[in-house]
């Protein structure tokens, strides 16, 4: 999967504009990334990339590229 | 796996009681600022709920239970004395340390004093749990019936604010109510469990404070207030419940197909639907009641009994029933009941007045 489709993906998990994401992007500064889209995103690798990440996996991303790190099959 | 497999006991009546005042999400919603009130909006798109019914300032559980079992009673026509079980699983009991809810129950309902009485204390799984134990003791005992009181004022003593930032308890998410189950002697029928804990997960909902452990809140802290930690629970309920679930079909033989309903604690829709895929349940037989009542904690299992069979007039009914969170702790429950045998909701606003209460 390339960037720009990982950045597709998670703009549609957490409902955000297309292409409004981009990697260095900080979370706290994207107004979609609340508690409703975290979850989304623990689904989204579950059934995507069959990754189960963890709340502290969860609680560790700062940036969008950190959850674009994990978007590939384990 | 620990499976327990209990023949000859049948649930043989459901009721459930609320109060009279629903708050609309669209309520809520006005008491916020417009930025908060957009974002809730948003947030229950996902959580699914239109409203659910407080408690009154002076209910407590127990009024709601007492109500239920009340009605139950008299419904089925029978006289209290033959109740010989009372079991009341809540984490809002009347008392803190003392005395069970459960023996002002007793006294309350007008039970004889030859009765088993006690409280348990679990949440979103206290209801299948107490199918569990009160069958078990009504196998092993010469009570021909018993009495299951499960509840929750899970909104009351909750902060109002909402965070959508991070983890969320808010008071908006819970609704408060009682019910009652009765269960009696019947070698016919059967119910299937199977019980399951992670206490690993302890702190991802928790009190931390006002109980022995930690007796007195920090300075910050001005209320005594729960606390979620949701992505731990929502990865609890989607990961560790479903295969419990599917224990359960196993146990029995059967497959979504042989069930009408599949019951599960209303913890969010999101988190329902999730089970529901991963078990191969349809949507429609997956029954809703956090719509209308919100989160019910240990009463959501019966509450949603009661509004999908309060007003059906027959027809057995196979339902395979899961409650599962607070502890972390999951429980599920395979058994038949009669449509006929579910109540009505009852509204009261009644409340027990203890005598030690000044009254505004």
């Amino acid at each position: 999967m390339t960037d720009k489709e990982k950045l597709a993906l998670l703009e549609d998990t957490i409902e955000a504009e297309e292409g409004s994401l981009s990697p260095a992007m900080e979370l706290k500064d994207v107004e979609e990334y609340d508690s409703v889209a975290k979850l989304s995103i623990i689904v989204m690798m579950e059934d995507e990339f069959g990754r189960k990440i963890d709340s502290a996996t969860v609680k560790g991303f700062a940036t969008v590229g950190d959850i674009m790190a994990l978007m590939s099959k384990e | 796996m620990i499976h327990t497999k209990i023949q000859g006991v049948k649930i043989a009546g459901i009721a459930g009681a609320v109060s009279n005042t629903w708050e609309s999400i669209e309520d809520v919603m006005k008491r916020l600022d417009s930025e908060d009130s957009l974002r809730l909006k948003k947030l229950n798109e996902t959580i699914g709920i239109n409203g659910s019914y407080k408690a009154g300032k002076y209910q407590c559980t127990s009024d709601f239970c007492y109500a239920a079992a009340k009605n139950l009673l008299e419904a089925k026509g029978i006289n209290p004395s033959e109740i010989g079980v009372l079991v009341f699983i809540s984490q809002t009991p009347d008392y803190y340390m003392h005395p069970a809810t459960a023996c002002l129950l007793q006294y309350r309902l007008g039970i004889s004093k030859d009765c088993i009485a006690f409280d348990v204390c679990l949440g979103c799984s206290g209801f299948t749990y107490g199918l569990n134990i009160v069958s078990s003791i009504l196998k092993s005992s010469n009570a021909d019936k018993a009495l299951l009181l499960c509840g929750d004022t899970s909104a009351r003593g909750r902060s109002p604010k909402i965070n959508t930032k991070r983890a969320n308890s808010s008071k908006y998410l819970f609704g408060d109510s009682g019910t009652a189950t009765l269960l009696v002697k019947n070698e016919a029928e059967y119910m299937n469990m199977i019980s399951n804990t992670d206490g690993s997960g302890y702190k991802a909902i928790i009190t931390p404070y006002g109980g022995y452990r930690n007796p007195d809140p920090p300075e910050e802290y001005l209320l005594i207030a729960p606390r979620m930690d949701d992505i731990p629970v929502f990865t609890f309920a989607t990961r560790d419940v479903p295969p419990i679930i599917t224990d359960t079909m196993k146990v029995g033989g059967f497959t979504p197909d042989d069930y009408d309903c599949l019951l599960l604690h209303q913890a969010n829709l999101f988190i329902m639907k999730r089970i529901a895929k991963k078990t191969g349940f349809p949507l429609e037989k997956m029954l809703v009641s956090i719509d209308e009542f919100g989160n019910t904690s240990s009463a959501s299992i019966p509450i949603t009994m009661v509004k999908h069979y309060g007003n059906e007039k027959a027809g057995k009914i196979h339902a395979l029933a899961c409650g599962f969170g607070v502890g972390l702790s999951c429980s599920t429950a395979d058994f038949y009941f009669d449509a006929s045998d579910v109540l009505p909701l009852i509204h009261t606003d009644e409340f027990f007045d203890d005598g030690y209460k000044t009254i505004d």
